[in-house]
Formats: structure tokens, sequence, C-alpha cells
């Protein structure tokens, strides 16, 4: 078996306003293989944002261990763990935080510009035309946001997400301002992906049906998890019935 | 780095509004240290020029050590008779010369068909070829000097001669520029004529209204020494010759004079100094370098004066004359340090100016530099999000520092490009329509951009830092 993308042990997050403290986290421990595509359900308020940003090193643990690839990262500099994020991880947002007035390509390139050792601005374009390519947006490329629909910006995210490289893709709802047949298509895209790729996707979404493309579905309540179980019959893909055939 | 500044130049496209108005503060604020500083540096410039025209740079050395003036320090003029009569035994002091003169003249007069020297000589020793010699080539910051030699002489027979007896006044080439001539008509003798003792003379305007009234004196001549000198110029000496009239005064090639009057020494030389401030100490050098020539031992006067000019400077100040005219008959010394310590407090006046009006542009800069601030304050909270948004994909806190850094000093930098241009025009408006003195220094012009670069560093620092230390997380959040 090879080594777990993803290792936590008994992890708590605590914030401290003031007097009060907030247990986002209560004590989670997660294994996650290469390969896992992880959905990660639960209430408003249960934790799973938290969770996320722990797991994409934006934030760190307060209590417990977090191994990223076999490597411990709760005592990293600020400065290690973002180049962990450039390097490793690919974010998608529920809000596609794209640059305004910035093309396409210009929007995928943005994690190569921190990347060390410098990559020259021709192979950085290169790179991100191919990403974009492979998320079907080639005849987008010097489109800005605002000229794209929700589901072409959340595929230009996507393919920002994959342009480093990355073991592992974090999306926190990337379909929660997504319509429902949108948000299929942008499902179906992660799991052609995977599939294509074998990387890591760990997929946060309230809604059960987004959370069933999952190979694996964590549910938490109030900063545990209450259920972690493989989802052996993922939604065969949806090629919707066509809109031809309705009378 | 090219990235961040077309990243910067993207940013401030994007806020243009914002951008240009806080460009125009910026660029209001170098343009007032350009315009300042010209102004500043105009009338330093102005000060400094008057003080090197009216200054004295001229150092006048003359054989003897009477005083013109007749206000001698007490014991220096009690030295000199002694001192004379012991140099020149038998001759007369200076109270007997123009007796001595007359004596000379009837004599010569009565020998009329040769030019002949008065043999009246200086009271002291005259100043020799080879002292000519050290003053030019041997005292340092000297920038000129002229010689002189003086003395009656009785002209040929000739009709064309307006009297019998002149005084030829042998001169050099940068002499009339060191008595301050002025050219009334005709020309003055060129260095080559000069060279060659050409048989040419300038005469005072007194001479020729004179002996010409109501016609040019061009053309006219003197015959002596076998020569003909044809007049080429009048002058005004702005020396009184009112007393020279029945003996005129003509002034002739150096050498022409010192052949005539068979004499190869000076009477006077005058010392241009390289500049103002460097008068006292040319001064002094002359007066111990010839102390030393002349082996006068320390116990003993000078037995030649050296002194400076500021008997014209001073009142063309605003100084009393009168106080002029006792300065300059006292020690050069005094004479010196009173005119250094006025030198001194115009430049300080100039200075102060300057300060004055620096520190109004320090404020305007200032104003600029708030300006730049805002902007970037303002960018930085607008753009937590797109911050946050940079973290997550790898940017370090250096990356973000950078970014809004070049941001900050590409808005000060180009508003400081076009301060230099408003501040050109400022200053053009101010030499050209008000006549005001400026002067601009491409050093002046340099420290006006580095200022502005700063200024986007000093005021860009404090956001680009607040958004470098920004929790990623929290940034994201935001809205
Ligand atoms: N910065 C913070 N300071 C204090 N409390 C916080 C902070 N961030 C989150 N929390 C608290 O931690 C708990 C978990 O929040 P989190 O954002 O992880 O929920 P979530 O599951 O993502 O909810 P949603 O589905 O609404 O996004 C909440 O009770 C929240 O109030
Ligand atoms: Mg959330």
């Amino acid at each position: 078996m090879s080594k777990p993308v993803i290792s936590m042990h008994d992890v708590k997050k605590i914030y401290e306003l003031g007097d009060n403290k907030v247990h986002a986290l209560r004590g989670v421990s997660l294994d996650i293989e290469p390969g896992e595509f992880v959905t990660i359900t639960g209430a408003s308020g249960s934790g799973k944002s938290t969770l996320m940003h722990i797991l994409g090193c934006l934030d760190r643990v307060s209590a417990g261990t977090f191994k990223l690839n076999d490597k411990d990262v709760s005592n990293l500099s600020r400065e290690e763990l973002a180049n962990i994020r450039n390097k490793q991880i690919g974010f998608v947002f529920q809000g596609f935080n794209l640059l305004p007035r910035t093309t396409a390509t210009e929007n995928v390139e943005v994690p190569l510009l921190y990347s060390r050792p410098l990559i020259p601005a021709v192979e950085r374009k290169e790179k991100a035309l191919r990403a974009l390519e492979k998320m079907g947006l080639s005849d987008r490329a010097d489109h800005h946001p605002s000229q794209l629909s929700g589901g072409q910006q959340q595929r230009v995210a996507i393919a920002r997400a994959l342009v480093n490289e990355p073991s592992l893709i974090l999306a926190d709802e990337p379909t929660g301002n997504l319509d429902t047949k949108t948000g299929q298509d942008v499902m179906q895209t992660l799991l052609d992906l995977r599939e294509s790729t074998g990387i890591t996707i760990i997929l946060i979404t309230h809604e059960p049906e987004i959370a069933a493309y999952g190979s694996r579905i964590i549910s938490i309540r109030d900063g545990l998890i209450v259920s972690d179980q493989a989802n052996t019959r993922p939604p065969i893909p949806t090629e919707s019935p066509s809109l031809a055939a309705v009378p | 780095m090219l990235t961040n500044l077309q990243l910067a130049l993207k940013s401030l496209t994007q806020n243009r509004l914002q951008a240009s108005l806080t460009l125009c503060g910026m660029s209001i604020g170098v343009a007032m240290v350009v315009v300042v500083s010209g102004l500043g540096l105009g009338a330093q410039q102005q000060i400094e020029t008057q003080i090197e025209s009216a200054g004295p740079t001229l150092i006048t050395v003359r054989s003897g050590n009477f005083r013109p003036l007749g206000i001698a320090m007490a014991g220096q003029q009690d030295s000199s008779g002694g001192e004379l009569a012991e140099g020149f035994a038998g001759e007369a002091g200076y109270g007997d010369q123009s007796f001595e003169e007359n004596a000379a003249m009837l004599a010569a007069r009565q020998r009329a068909t040769k030019p002949k020297v008065s043999k009246v000589r200086s009271p002291a020793w005259p100043l020799r070829p080879d002292e000519m010699t050290l003053l030019s080539q041997n005292i340092g910051d000297v920038r000129a000097t002229a010689g002189s030699v003086s003395g009656n002489i009785t002209l040929d027979p000739a009709p064309t001669n307006p009297v019998r007896i002149a005084k030829v006044y042998g001169f050099q080439p940068a002499w009339p520029e060191m008595k301050g001539w002025q050219l009334i008509e005709g020309r003055l003798l060129t260095e080559r004529e000069h060279a060659q003792a050409a048989s040419l003379t300038v005469i005072p305007v007194e001479v020729a209204a004179r002996y010409w009234p109501g016609e040019s004196a061009l053309e006219k001549s003197f015959a002596l020494g076998g020569d003909t000198y044809e007049i080429v110029g009048v002058v005004r000496t702005g020396e009184d010759m009112t007393n020279s009239l029945i003996v005129p005064t003509i002034f002739i090639p150096l050498q022409q004079a010192q052949d005539l009057l068979d004499q190869h020494t000076f009477d006077e030389i005058n010392v241009r100094s390289a500049s103002v401030g460097k008068t006292t100490e040319v001064a002094t050098n002359i007066r111990a370098a010839l102390r030393n020539l002349r082996e006068l031992p320390d116990d003993t006067m000078d037995d030649f004066r050296v002194e400076t000019q500021s008997l014209n400077a001073m009142p063309s100040l605003g100084t009393d004359p009168r106080l002029a005219r006792a300065v300059h008959a006292n020690i050069i010394e005094f004479e010196q340090a009173s005119w250094e310590e006025m030198a001194t407090s115009l430049r300080q006046a100039g200075r102060t100016f300057t300060y004055l009006l620096s520190s109004a542009a320090a404020v305007s800069l200032l104003v600029g530099g708030i300006g730049v601030m805002n902007i970037m304050l303002v960018s930085v909270t607008a753009r937590t999000r797109e911050i946050g948004l940079r973290m997550a994909l790898g940017a370090r806190m250096k990356d973000v520092l950078a970014q809004f850094m070049v941001e900050a000093i590409t808005l000060a930098a180009l508003g400081g490009l076009a301060g230099l241009v408003l501040g050109a025009i400022g200053l053009y408006i101010a030499q050209n329509v008000l006549h005001w003195t400026t002067a601009v220094s491409p050093v002046m012009l340099l420290i006006a951009i580095v200022m502005a670069a700063a200024t986007g560093v000093i005021f860009g620092f404090g956001p680009a830092r607040r958004a470098a230390s920004l929790d990623p997380v929290v940034a994201l959040k935001a809205e």
C-alpha cells in the first residue's frame, strides 16, 4: 500500500474569541490514500471549512498531528507552508476566486508565478494553455472572467488548481454557486480528471447528490467525524436524458 | 520583478481615477521640489556671481609703501621713511616726487631731440621682471597678471603732436579688464599687438576731449621715439585724470614703454586671483614671496604694498563708501575679513531662503506621500480576498510585500516623472515670464526622482506589510 496523502491524528482546532473558545474541530483522525475522491458533508458550522483550511495548509492545528505526503506540516514556517500550497495542493473555491479583468490564461498562470525555481514566462503560458485545454477551454483562453459562464469560470479555476501538477485538489463547495446541471458538469469534470491523472480529490459540500460523486463519503458534525464510508456506487455520469427526446 | 511591475501597472489602470488623483498629488510634490530647488539654486548662484563679480579678486602690488589716501596705520607710516632712506640713500622720498619729476622734465626739455626719461623712480625698489615671473608663475590660484610702468617723456618735434611732453603708460593685455576700463571709442590693443610691441596707443577720454575737442581722436597720433603712435581707442579709466591733462597720459604696449623709459621694471602689478575665497590667501602668499625674494628681515616693514580691490566693490553692495574707503586704506586682513563676513552673510541669506522654500516643498511631498499611502491602504483593503487567493496559490509574504511595494513605488515614480515635467514648466515660467533667476542641476532632478521613489517606499511599506501579514484564511473569507 502506498503512503497516504493525508494522515491526521486527533486534530483539534480551537478559535479563541476573548474568553470564549470555539471548538471547531474536536479530534479528527483521517487517512486519505492517493487517488481517492473524498467528499465531506455536514451541516453549516460543523467544521468542514476549518478542516479544509488545515488540509490545505492555510491554517495550523491547535492539537494533534497532520502529515501531508508523509511530512509533518504542523511546525513549518509560513514560507514553507506557502511553498507546499504552491507545489502540492490545488484549491477550488465556491466563489471561483478568479482575478477580474484578467484573462483565463493569466489567471491559470498565477500559481506558476510563485513557483521556485522561477518559471520563464513562455513556459508559464504554455503550461496554462495546456491546463485550459484539459478543461476544454482552449477557445476561451483570452476571455476575462466576466465573459465566461459560471461553469466555465469554475473550470478555469480547476485548470488553475491543476497547473502546477499537485498531488491533491481541495474543493470547498465548488458547485455552491452553480445550478444543478452545471454543478453536475463540474463534478463530471473532476471525475474525469481523477480517472485520467489519478489525482487525489477532497471535496466539501452540503448537498447529498454532490457528495454521492465521491468514492468515499465522510460526514462531520460539531467538529467530529460521524460517519466515514466507501461509496461503492458512485452515480453513473448522468448523460442526462437528451432534451431532444422530450416531446 | 517584471511580473510585479506588470501587476502594479495593471492594478493601477484598474483603479484609474484613484491612481490619477494620487499621481496628481505626487507630481505636485515633486514639481514643488524641482521648482524650489531651481529657484533656490538660482538665488544662490546669483549671490555667488554677485560676490564673485563685486568681490575682491584683484590684488594690486605696488612698489613703495606709502598710503595713497593718507589713512595709514600708525607705525607703518613711520617706518616707511626710514626704510626708504636706507634703500635709496640720497634719493628723495615720496613727498618730493612731483618736484623731482618737474626738474626732470625741465632737463628733458633742454635736450628735446631725443626721448629722455625722467629720472624719478619709485621711492622704493621697483618691481623687477623676476618678481613679475614669480607672481605670474609661482603663486597658486592666480588667474592673470598685468604689469605697468609709466614715466614722462619728451615727444618728437612733430606738428601733429598736440603737446611736447606726455606721460607714457605701458600696460599689458589684462590691464584694462583689471582696471575696469570702459571703451568709449575705437578699440583696445590685441594680445598680438602687445606681443609685437606695436606703435599704437589708447588714450583717456579726458585727454581726447582736451586736445581734440569736438572731433574724434581716432587715427590722430603722437610721434615719439622716432615712431608714430596712432590712437586706436579712447577709454574711460575710472581714475581721476584732471591733474594729468597738461602732461597727457597715453597708454602704449608695456614693451614700448619700458624701452622708451629705459626702465625694465614695473611700477605696479595687478594680480587676479582665481576666486574671491582665494584672494586673501593669494595676497598673503604674494607678500611672503616678495619679502622672501627681497630678503627683508622680520623686523623690517615691507617696501612694497599688496592691496586688494574693495574700494569699488563695497559701495556696490550697499556699504557706506566712507567705510569702504576707511577699510581700503587699512590693512589688507581687515579689508578682506570684513569682505568675507559680508559674503558669508549673503551666502547665509541665500541658504536660509533655499531652506525655507525646501521645507515648503518637503511638506507638499509629504502630502503626496500620504496620498500614496491612502490609495495603497484602500487598494489593500479592496483586494484582501485577492491577497488571500494569492497566498492560497503559493504567494509568500515577501511576494505580497513586493507586489504592493512595487505598486506604491511605481505610483510614486510615475508621479515623480510627471512632477519633473510639471516642475520644468514651472521653472520655465519663473525664468521667462516672471524673470526670476533659476538654475537646474541634474543632481537635483535625480534627487527629486529618488525622493519620489523613497516616498513610495516609505508610505507604501505600511500598507504592503499589512497586506503581507494577512492571515490567508481570514483574507480568503473577506468580501
Ligand atoms: N476565525 C474564526 N474564529 C472563530 N470561530 C470560527 C472561525 N472560523 C470558524 N469558526 C467557527 O468554527 C465553526 C466551524 O466553522 P466552519 O467554517 O468550518 O463551518 P462549515 O462547516 O464550513 O460551515 P458552512 O457549511 O456554513 O461553510 C463555526 O462554529 C464557526 O463559527
Ligand atoms: Mg464552509
